[in-house]
């Protein structure tokens, strides 16, 4: 059975049905809001919520769309709603010192790479909070989910032309903000070369 | 003349961007290449731009905690079992639509009735002379806002088309909610 077939008859009110999309869906929602929000309790709440309120709009969901970015459309607003409220709670948070996700850590098979894993998870995760919300969301939908121009677009109630604006500048910052040689190491074989 | 250079190396930014989306050109490719051998600043900027993708690349997935979906079921079932928040919302927005009804009116009956007071040459005077300026404030305001709701009420009372008006908002205000009943029905708890 097809996606969209489970998305149709979640509409008609059939609730095993929507939790076969809860099923699928659970892992990257999950992931969007944590890198988002930074912090894991955090990302299980919003993505809870982000799956309710989707649950409770599906009579509004327009079936010519495609339901993947309509889901992640929900869940980047509900994050940037969350991160907003952060700052007018006046909370002091030491972004750099975010502690890395739980299952990030246990994926490390030895101290070491773990190690290194942990420092990379850390230093991403900083580099990330560092962003301004709307230019988070679109480098975790690209770099995530390898989100086109278009699907960023969909899912940010966007242009192409903003979102590419909001990458460029977001990759531009993160540059910036990485110390050199810090960076996942570079592959092998001499000077780069222009490949992507 | 700084600002010249950067604009002319802008087009090779967004080369590079675009090398990184999978979306160049071959013939902007060979442009950008042939201008990074040449061009430091550029090589470094791509240097940091490309450090930044491996690192973002390379990062796996965060899955939630095993159970996730039966969580949100548990969950789903409690929002359920609440009263749905929209009579709240009703309730709180009617509240203050006759609130603002009651202040609005009196309000400004009592802003123009003390611009009014204030206007004439004895009052001000005599708010210019007295030594407790508050006081004499306050009081007049107290006059004001006594003459404003006279004035109400000797306009409103009386008139058999303002208890129509009354009558009819009250009407309206039924037929809303029961409109809204018919559109948000309550969801009852499984």
């Amino acid at each position: 059975m097809s996606e969209q077939d489970w998305v149709w008859r979640a509409r008609a009110g059939d609730e095993g049905a929507f939790g076969q999309l809860v099923e699928a869906y659970q892992t990257p929602i999950y992931n969007m809001c944590y890198r988002m929000l930074g912090d894991a309790g955090e990302a299980e709440d919003a993505a809870q919520e982000t799956f309710l309120r989707a649950y409770a709009q599906l009579g509004s969901y327009d079936t010519a769309r495609s339901f993947k970015t309509w889901l992640f459309s929900i869940a980047n607003h509900h994050c940037i709603d969350r991160l907003r409220k952060r700052r007018l709670t006046w909370l002091s948070i030491d972004d750099d010192n975010l502690p890395p996700h739980p299952a990030l850590q246990e994926q490390a098979p030895g101290p070491e790479e773990a190690l290194v894993r942990r420092q990379q998870a850390e230093q991403l995760q900083g580099l990330l909070a560092r962003l301004p919300p709307d230019d988070r969301s679109v480098i975790v939908m690209r770099y995530w989910y390898d989100f086109s121009y278009d699907e960023i677009a969909a899912a940010t109630h966007s242009t192409v032309s903003a979102v590419k604006s909001r990458l460029h500048r977001a990759r531009g910052s993160l540059g910036q903000l990485l110390e050199p040689g810090a960076a996942a190491p570079r592959p092998a074989g001499g000077p780069v070369r222009v490949g992507g | 003349m700084v600002e010249d250079e950067a604009m002319n190396h802008k087009p090779y930014h967004d080369s590079m961007n675009a090398v990184l989306d999978g979306a160049i050109a071959p013939a902007d490719r060979r442009a950008l290449e042939a201008h990074l051998a040449t061009c430091a600043s550029c090589q470094a900027t791509w240097d940091s731009l490309s450090s930044v993708h491996r690192l973002f690349k390379a990062a796996p997935l965060a899955a939630p905690r095993p159970g996730f979906n039966g969580r949100f079921q548990a969950r789903l079932a409690q929002r359920r079992s609440r009263p749905p928040a929209v009579w709240g919302a009703l309730a709180l927005g009617l509240g203050a639509v006759a609130v603002s009804a009651l202040v609005v009116p009196v309000g400004l009956g009592a802003i123009f009735s003390t611009v009014r007071v204030a206007q004439q040459p004895a009052t001000s005077l005599a708010l210019l002379a007295s030594a407790s300026a508050v006081y004499v404030f306050l009081s007049t305001l107290a006059d004001a806002l006594y003459i404003a709701a006279s004035a109400l009420a000797a306009a409103w009372l009386p008139n058999p088309l303002s208890w129509a008006a009354a009558l009819l908002a009250l009407a309206l205000t039924g037929a809303w909610l029961y409109v809204m009943r018919k559109i948000a029905p309550e969801v009852k708890p499984r």
